[in-house]
């Protein structure tokens, strides 16, 4: 449906405009395009430019609900990479996004110590525990960690203040050397600082005779 | 042999500081003379450090305690074949052996190119002995292997035995682990150098691009094989089932391996279209760069990491080093910007060129992502003086799209042609292999898988794979057309023709097989209990009976083992032994891990402890999915890089065509 009157919109472009304008738009000059309360309809009985412009929004409406169920197609259709944050939270899922202060260097899970022979193991599985036990979900677990062991306890930046930029950054840099690269390839495509081509001299002679020989062409 | 070994240090600085001076002088004097008295001095530099290597390892073998470094990583009970490993084993020693690989790789540079690339030596040898100046400096001030104890009176001091080996470094794999690392670090000076020179010169069309061709591509693979085996050690070693953690060190390696990657593609449009002069210059540097400070990472123990064996004051001379690189790199680029002007431009946008552009540009935001992820908790603590940690979590979150992204490339990248790429070559040449990948796709999601990252990395696997086994096989079949060979003839002769493409696409499905490996992470299971004899534990489909546990008494350790009899599915498939082994000389405990691998997954078994309380042993199982394909990619990798490094028949040719008018311009000019 929206195909279609995208299909419909483009086709009665075509036809709305003059061909002169047409031509003057294809020598880089702006293209006028009249007001749609003046213009004149279309003589060949199609659409007037009010429905064209409902026509498009329609169009744009329907493109833009077609991606949306495109891009929310992911999520419906995989349980996602971000599952255990939906889930209840154990031990093991919290103790992969917790630091063990041993000073083993790595997650809970991964301290290479017993909790019987690590002190710092041992107290952050019992808070966890009964964190657990009281029914909160991960994310108040892991504030609370938070509150009693310090932001070092996380083992990634929290999304807020200065350690937002943490998350940031990879984005920004991904989309800017993207911008980067599409600058480049246009600009080496269509070399925009390149030098206007010297005018020929022809003789005025030669000219005239050119353009009267263009004006029998064009009658 | 403590005062041999610094004497060997010692002159060994002495002629790095004479071949940088004399090699710059040459190569701005345009003499011959000065050149090869530079050129004679990198020999000797090798020598020198070559001997005080032996004399170190002397006092390791011998056990010699008088020396502070012997004392501290060696013991008398230490095998022989863990007592070589010892050289790398710490700080010191690491930093002699890193200045030793750099001598190695600049004596093999003046002795390859003794006949050819004159114009350029002078300079290369002025920049590879620069940086071996400041290796032997720090190695004699900061961190002298050959410094003895002493009692505090000043008497010599020789403790009866040494503190012994880390033992996690006791493990197989871990004795050509560093060397393969330090071989792929080390060496990414030799393309550096050859910039500079090429930028000092002016010589900056690509010849010096085709002199380091190889000289990159050998490093780049010792990095890649040499993350590998690390990879490989933390699975068998560190006993947390897993093979990556994104640990700062770990980075440090991946970090020149990206950039380099990043190089070894964007050096192929200079080559073949005169584009990415600027760009590529920079990418060389990037790559050293990041070389210098992984090592600076690895030892300065700047940032907290599990492998932080190794830590003292070297810092400040690392960073003043790598502000030197930068500032010297920086201002030699912008001084030449005139002569790196593009000879071409592009013809169209969905080209080869355009296709290696955005390679290079997921290359280089993957690079700045994990580089902004390790030194982040060193921002965060100068500006809000909080430690922030950026473990795996974050990685993965920035990481992995990325990943996926540079997956799909692999495969489109080699479909486009150079230069304008037709819709209908493009219909063509996509055709089968998204096909192939669609058929993938729909059978795993109707097979049931459903985590969105597996799933694609697995669709893009076989979009990728399909790519390139089209590319052989379409060339194959025009091969046996055109010169009627049979199949197989057609393939290794397509193959041997042109070793760089082809040894180039065995690389990238060396990738594919590496992220098959990698979606395997997302089905991991795993299980821990307290064992005895006779209990049970159920993971998955595997179901473990503990059958015995024994402890033993060797001259290195003390160990507890567990035997554990495995069932799947009810089918016996024998016994597994995890161990954990107690270092007597280090007194450090390390874990021993008892593997049953297969394609499909492995059983992975660890014995993390004994319960002080009951006694009984506490058991972790993980069922880890696709693991073997890691390493087979690793290998098929390496396979694919050796054979991009053997030369192919149409290189041969044009070398023999090249060789004299070159070797006359060359003469002329010195």
């Amino acid at each position: 449906m929206a195909v279609r009157a995208i299909w419909r919109s483009n086709k009665l472009r075509r036809h709305s405009g003059s061909d002169a304008a047409w031509k003057a738009g294809g020598q880089g000059r702006p293209l006028q395009l009249p007001a749609f309360e003046t213009a004149v309809p279309p003589a060949n009985g199609a659409q007037h430019p009010q429905d064209l412009f409902h026509a498009r929004a329609k169009a744009v409406e329907a493109w833009f609900a077609v991606c949306l169920v495109v891009a929310s197609a992911p999520g419906r259709l995989f349980s996602g990479h971000d599952a255990g944050l939906r889930a209840r939270p154990s031990l093991e899922s919290v103790g992969d996004k917790v630091y063990c202060l041993c000073g083993c260097v790595t997650t809970l899970n991964r301290c290479p110590h017993l909790p019987s022979e690590c002190w710092s193991r041992r107290q952050t599985e019992e808070a966890i525990r009964t964190d657990i036990a009281q029914g909160k979900d991960e994310a108040a677990i892991l504030q609370d960690l938070m509150q009693r062991y310090g932001v070092q306890v996380l083992a990634a930046p929290p999304v807020k203040g200065f350690d937002l930029a943490a998350w940031l950054l990879p984005g920004f840099g991904l989309v800017i050397g993207l911008i980067l690269v599409v600058w480049v390839v246009r600009r080496w495509h269509h070399p925009a600082g390149r030098p206007p081509e010297p005018p020929v001299a022809v003789d005025p002679k030669l000219m005239m005779a050119i353009e009267e020989e263009m004006k029998t062409l064009e009658d | 042999m403590n005062q041999l070994g610094s004497i060997g240090l010692i002159a060994g600085f002495a002629f790095a500081l004479y071949g940088s001076v004399a090699g710059a002088v040459g190569g701005k004097l345009r003499s011959l003379r000065v050149t090869r008295s530079a050129e004679r001095a990198v020999l000797a530099f090798t020598v020198m450090i070559t001997v005080a290597v032996a004399a170190l390892e002397y006092l390791i073998l011998t056990d010699d305690f008088h020396g502070a470094y012997v004392a501290s990583h060696s013991n008398r009970d230490l095998p022989l074949y863990y007592k070589i490993p010892v050289l790398w084993a710490g700080q010191e020693g690491s930093l002699l052996f890193w200045t030793w690989l750099l001598s190695l790789y600049s004596a093999l540079v003046v002795w390859l190119n003794r006949k050819k690339n004159r114009q350029l030596m002078p300079y290369v040898v002025a920049v590879l002995m620069g940086t071996g100046v400041f290796f032997s400096l720090v190695t004699l001030l900061a961190a002298n292997p050959f410094s003895e104890l002493s009692l505090a009176n000043g008497a010599a001091f020789r403790p009866p035995d040494g503190n012994g080996l880390n033992p996690a470094l006791q493990y197989p794999s871990m004795v050509i682990h560093p060397p393969m690392l330090y071989l792929g670090y080390v060496g990414m000076v030799v393309p550096y150098a050859f910039a500079m020179a090429a930028l000092l010169t002016r010589q900056l069309g690509d010849h010096w691009i085709r002199a380091t061709r190889r000289w990159t591509i050998v490093p780049w693979m010792f990095l890649g094989f040499g993350i590998c085996l690390g990879g490989h050690w933390a699975y068998d070693v560190l006993g947390w089932g897993g093979y990556w953690a994104w640990d700062p060190v770990e980075n440090a390696s991946l970090l020149p391996w990206l950039a380099g990657t990043a190089f070894l593609h964007s050096v192929l449009v200079q080559e073949k279209r005169g584009m990415l002069k600027v760009w590529n210059i920079a990418l060389v540097m990037t790559t050293f760069f990041l070389s210098i400070f992984g090592t600076f990472l690895t030892r300065s123990g700047i940032v907290s990491s599990v492998h932080a064996f190794a830590q003292s004051s070297i810092g400040p001379y690392f960073a003043i080093f790598l502000a030197i690189i930068v500032f010297f790199s920086l201002t030699l680029l912008f001084l030449r910007l005139d002569a790196l002007k593009s000879e071409n431009r592009l013809d169209s946008v969905i080209s080869r060129e355009s296709g290696f552009l955005f390679n290079n540009w997921v290359l280089m935001a993957a690079v700045f992502a994990v580089l902004w992820g390790t030194v982040f908790p060193i921002i965060s603590k100068a500006v809000e003086n909080q430690t922030v940690t950026v473990g795996a979590s974050f990685y993965n979150k920035t990481t992995v799209p990325m990943g996926l992204l540079l997956l799909f490339l692999t495969g489109a990248g080699p479909l486009l042609a150079w230069r304008k790429t037709s819709f209908q070559s493009l219909k063509r040449n996509f055709a089968v292999p998204l096909a192939a990948a669609g058929v993938v796709g729909i059978t795993l999601f109707f097979a049931g898988i459903r985590n969105l990252y597996a799933w694609m990395s697995l669709f893009l696997s076989a979009f990728v794979a399909t790519c390139v086994l089209s590319e052989f096989y379409r060339g194959a079949r025009t091969r046996q057309k055109f010169c009627r060979e049979s199949f197989i003839w057609a393939l290794y002769n397509l193959t041997m023709r042109n070793t760089r493409r082809y040894g180039g696409y065995i690389v990238h499905l060396g990738l594919v097989l590496l992220f098959v490996g990698f979606s395997g992470l997302a089905f991991k299971s795993e299980g821990k209990a307290l064992m005895q004899e006779g209990d049970l534990l159920r993971v998955k489909n595997y179901l473990l009976r503990c059958e015995s546990l024994t402890s033993g008494d060797t001259p290195n350790y003390t160990y507890l083992r567990a035997s554990l009899s495995v069932l799947k599915d009810g089918r016996a498939l024998g016994t597994v032994e995890p161990e954990r082994r107690f270092y007597k000389a280090s007194q450090q405990p390390i874990t021993h891990v008892a593997l049953r691998s297969s394609l499909a997954e492995d059983l992975y078994t660890v014995l993390a402890g004994q319960d002080p309380e009951s006694g009984k042993a506490v058991i972790q199982v993980f069922v880890n999915p696709l693991v073997a394909w890691v390493w087979l990619g690793g290998i098929v990798m390496l396979l694919g890089t050796l054979l991009v490094l053997v030369p192919s028949r149409v290189d041969r040719e044009m070398d023999l065509l090249q060789a004299q008018p070159q070797a006359a311009e060359e003469t002329q000019w010195l």
